[in-house]
């Protein structure tokens, strides 16, 4: 246990506590706050809207239900939910394990960068890993036409894009790099001693990597395959774009249903609500898996000896031996995967194809910052900039404060409340943004509260999303405050509040700053809900670009995910900074 | 089996582990590797277990070079402070687990694992996980794991560190009768002065990546070879004092203001000279061949006996008396005596091998 934990639990503080004799309602009320914003607009909307899948005419009735998990149609919708959620994550668990355990072994130049790009999967917007897929493995992209140019083939031979290999691959590209986080983080706290002990004992590198290593980063292993299979099973834009509408899971399903079918009789509406409720069933059950999971995890190791670190290469002729070879194997497919799509998307956002061949250009960018009318988005580029900062701005302003406010309480209140807070949280966590905004737009379509059309449903949709990621990067932050410090500041006569604000808060403010880029940098990426939501003026960059794409345009959402990659990447540089603490939940 | 370091340098970057480390285990010999922590007798440990390479020198099992042989063939069974007990593996399966990899499968590994299990005293506990014990049955378990492939050599790494002062001193007792009815080579590595001389046929001491003294336990504590090993093991006063003369039987040393006597050494006179006298060698009012005139500064009461802190010549002695001797008081004025065979003259190289030690 790290001395800062220490003393943790003897002396529950608690919440304006010394403040004076209002402190009571003022604590409450503080209390109250995220507890209501969460019941007016996640569990009120989505009891609603469970509630329409589980009524006909007004009466309880299980029939679309029934429908659903009869219907042959929908069966193979749920059946395949599942099979690519599970292959994607084997996908990442083969892409990510090997970069875990060279991390773990070995010690090679630019290590700390390399551990810390893991990180980028969660500021990068899914949309835009879906764009560099299509330029790089399309039928048209650049791999197989360099391919075609290369073998002298009429046909590309990597038909990449459109097909589950491509809905999986791209998974992979965003989830490896949690599986690797993971492990990682369980394979360096394995004290070193258990393998050299099997190793005295006669076993092989193999035998100790069978017999003592995998069973104790199992638990590692399961929790992060556990996340990277929700993440794959609510997955949406990457099922949408790259699957090209050839698949649907049940979340492009439900967006099927209710956005694009005309539905005079709101059948839909209620097939859409019965979908909801029985994906959001198996995720939650998944999620609750995945939080006992991690919940053992976190607490069975502690480093006890830092691992002998060995050098990745001993010298030239070390090079090319064949266990290196095939290192170098992994080192090229990985490339491709993660780095390939990025310089993908750069290069075309440059690049103008004309007849007579093609061009350097920044024209689309010049483009992109014009308020220039589309017809296709219903408004211009610039709008959709201007929108995604405005309404990244207003939902961290709204999910920061209700986060932190959640996180102290996980994070420092020794009372019963503290699992119901916990248990509040597991839900916005595992209703997929599509399910949300659902029912946002079910609750929320009519007086009093006419909220759809509005800016006001876009961030709200967005501060419900981000809002338990915030709280997850928070609680670790205020976990290691040590609260002895603030007892000290008191016994020093300092004020409770006094103390909140001299000691507390400058000791957590890099964390704070890492919490609100992280959730500005999510509702930047944020498509699903905001698809769902968007009327005509409500565009954002995401958005633009997958409308962009179904009008097979490429210039223009290059540029724009180059603009999103550039501010991913500043989140990603700010978080290093500040945030290691803040990320290592994730 | 022999076990011989050669010459070993091992260097971690700018910081040198051991600087020319030699040494020879005899065969079924139990020898104490014992020093402050970040000394290196742990890397000793390691580089022969095989998991550090090093840097020059040669490792020998009788007589032949072990350099190239991977650990998990070198035949070592391993015991470590943390145990290392696999935790998702019972007790049976934890001792069990070695066998796996030995050649000769005539061996029926149940018979094996309880003939262990009762070596260590804990029959019936096969199915038990490691989580399960207590910290001193966890170290058992890790010693029967260690011992079940029958290895050449057995290293201990800070074996009872993590047990309590009692556990500590009964399993220590343990360990060296297992070692001796299995007549098994074995390095015992820990901070504990005490417990290495407690443990140990030979002593090696040593401190900052080189080896300071071998010995036997008594070599050690009662003639070290520098001034380090005179103060890490046991407790000692050291005194600085001049030679003023020399006879055939004994010198005579001035020690700030008084004379004492000690038995014949080399050494030049005027030349400054180290003396060690333990305190079990000092007496306070009874005649001895030296007295010199002190007074009590304070008095630790341990029991069987008590610690008495006495200043006189300039230095503060620190004497141990018998618990009974209640006439003794602080702020007495007292005489302490000590014979001249007693008194221990540190050779004046540090480097070089000690003098020839008085009889014990």
């Amino acid at each position: 246990m790290p001395p800062s934990l220490k003393g943790r639990g003897d002396s529950p503080p608690s919440l304006g506590e010394g403040v004076g004799e209002r402190s009571g309602a003022w604590r409450l009320g503080l209390l109250l706050l995220p507890i209501l914003f969460l019941i007016l607009f996640f569990y009120a909307p989505l009891a609603n809207l469970l509630r329409e899948g589980l009524t006909k005419d007004g009466t309880f009735s299980l029939e679309f239900v029934q429908k659903i998990l009869t219907d042959e149609y929908f069966q193979h919708v749920i059946l395949f939910t599942f099979w690519q959620a599970l292959l994607s994550t084997l996908a990442s668990i083969a892409l990510g394990l090997p970069l875990a355990y060279i991390l773990t072994r070995y010690d090679f130049p630019l290590k700390r960068a390399v551990r810390s790009l893991t990180i980028v999967p969660f500021v990068l917007p899914a949309i835009t890993v879906a764009l560099g897929f299509a330029l790089l493995f399309g039928r048209n992209g650049y791999l197989n036409q360099f391919l075609m140019n290369l073998f002298g083939l009429r046909e590309p031979p990597l038909p990449i894009m459109y097909s589950l290999a491509g809905i999986v691959l791209a998974h992979a590209f965003y989830n490896a790099p949690i599986i690797t986080r993971t492990v990682h983080a369980a394979w360096e706290r394995l004290d070193p001693r258990y393998e050299e002990s099997a190793r005295a004992l006669g076993a092989s590198r193999f035998y100790v990597f069978k017999d003592v290593t995998l069973p104790m980063i199992l638990p590692g292993l399961l929790s992060g395959a556990a996340l990277v299979f929700i993440f794959c099973f609510l997955s949406f834009p990457i099922v949408l774009s790259v699957g090209g509408g050839r698949f649907s899971t049940i979340e492009v399903e439900i967006y099927t249903r209710v956005v694009t079918m005309l539905d005079p009789q709101l059948t839909n509406y209620k097939i859409g609500a019965a979908l909801a409720l029985i994906g959001l069933t198996l995720s939650l059950t998944m999620t609750y898996i995945y939080l006992r999971v991690q919940g053992g995890f976190a607490r069975q190791l502690e480093q006890l000896r830092p691992r002998p670190p060995v050098p990745l290469f001993a010298g030239v002729r070390d090079f090319l031996r064949p266990t290196k070879l095939l290192l170098w194997v992994y080192v090229l497919v990985s490339l491709l995967i993660f780095v390939g799509p990025v310089l993908a998307i750069l290069a075309d956002s440059l690049w103008e194809e004309t007849v007579f061949g093609g061009h350097w250009t920044l024209r689309w960018y010049a483009y992109i910052f014009t308020p220039q009318y589309e017809a296709f988005l219903g408004d211009s580029p610039l709008r959709a900039i201007l929108n995604s900062i405005g309404f990244g701005v207003g939902a961290m302003l709204i999910a920061l404060p209700m986060g932190l406010i959640f996180a102290y309480v996980i994070a420092r209140l020794r009372w019963g409340g503290r699992r119901i807070f916990d248990t509040l949280l597991m839900a916005p966590l595992a209703t997929s943004s599509i399910v949300l905004a659902f029912a946002l737009l079910r609750a929320f379509n009519a007086p009093p509260f006419r909220l759809m059309g509005t800016p006001y449903a876009v961030i709200i949709a967005h501060s419900v999303i981000i809002f338990p990621f915030v709280v997850r990067a928070l609680v670790p932050v205020l976990e290691n405050l040590d609260v002895k410090l603030i007892e000290g500041a008191q016994s020093l006569g300092a004020s409770r509040l006094r103390a909140l604000r001299e000691i507390e808060l400058p000791l957590v403010a890099t964390g704070l700053l890492a919490g609100a880029v992280f959730a500005f940098a999510l509702s930047l990426g944020e498509m699903s809900a905001t698809l769902m939501l968007a009327r005509p003026g409500l565009n954002t960059m995401p958005v633009a670009v997958y409308r962009f794409l179904s009008q097979h345009s490429l210039g223009a959402p290059s540029a724009m995910s180059v603009v999103m990659i550039a501010v991913s990447a500043l989140a990603f540089i700010l978080l290093e900074r500040w945030g290691e603490r803040a990320l290592q939940r994730f | 089996m022999q076990v011989t370091l050669r010459n070993i340098t091992k260097r971690f970057g700018a910081t040198v582990a051991l600087e020319n480390i030699s040494l020879d285990v005899g065969d079924g010999e139990l020898m104490a590797l014992v020093g402050p922590s970040g000394c290196g007798k742990t890397t000793i440990l390691r580089v022969i277990a095989g998991f550090e390479t090093p840097d020059s020198g040669d490792i020998l099992f009788d007589r032949q070079s072990v350099l190239s042989v991977p650990p998990e063939r070198r035949r070592v069974g391993l015991v470590f402070q943390n145990y290392a007990l696999f935790p998702h593996m019972n007790v049976f399966q934890n001792v069990a687990y070695g066998l796996k990899f030995t050649r000769s499968s005539v061996v029926n590994v149940g018979d094996r694992v309880r003939q262990l299990l009762e070596l260590v005293g804990l029959e019936g506990l096969e199915h038990r996980m490691p989580a399960e014990l207590s910290a001193g049955q966890q170290q058992r378990v890790a010693l029967a794991r260690a011992l079940a492939p029958n290895p050449k050599v057995l290293l201990l790494d800070e074996p009872l560190s993590a047990l309590d002062a009692k556990l500590r001193e009964r399993l220590r007792l343990e360990i060296k009768k297992i070692q001796k009815s299995l007549k098994i080579t074995t390095l015992y590595v820990t901070h504990d002065q005490e417990e290495a001389l407690a443990v140990a046929d030979r002593v090696a001491v040593m401190s900052m990546a080189h080896i300071e003294q071998i010995g036997t336990p008594q070599e050690v504590y009662h003639a070290p070879a520098t001034e380090f090993v005179a103060r890490f093991i046991g407790r000692g006063n050291l005194l600085e004092g001049q030679i003023l003369r020399h006879d055939e039987q004994s010198v005579v040393i001035t020690l700030g203001d008084s004379l004492i006597r000690a038995r014949a050494a080399s050494g030049e006179i005027g030349q400054s000279v180290t003396a060690l006298i333990r305190p079990e060698r000092i007496h306070i009012n009874q005649y001895s061949e030296n007295m010199l005139l002190g007074k009590v500064t304070s008095i630790e009461f341990a029991g069987d006996s008590q610690w008495v802190h006495v200043e006189a010549a300039g230095h503060t002695l620190i004497i141990k008396a018998n618990a009974r001797d209640r006439s003794i008081h602080e702020g007495d004025v007292v005489q302490v005596g000590f014979a001249a065979s007693d008194i221990y003259l540190l050779p004046s190289d540090r480097r070089s091998p000690p003098i020839p030690s008085p009889e014990l």
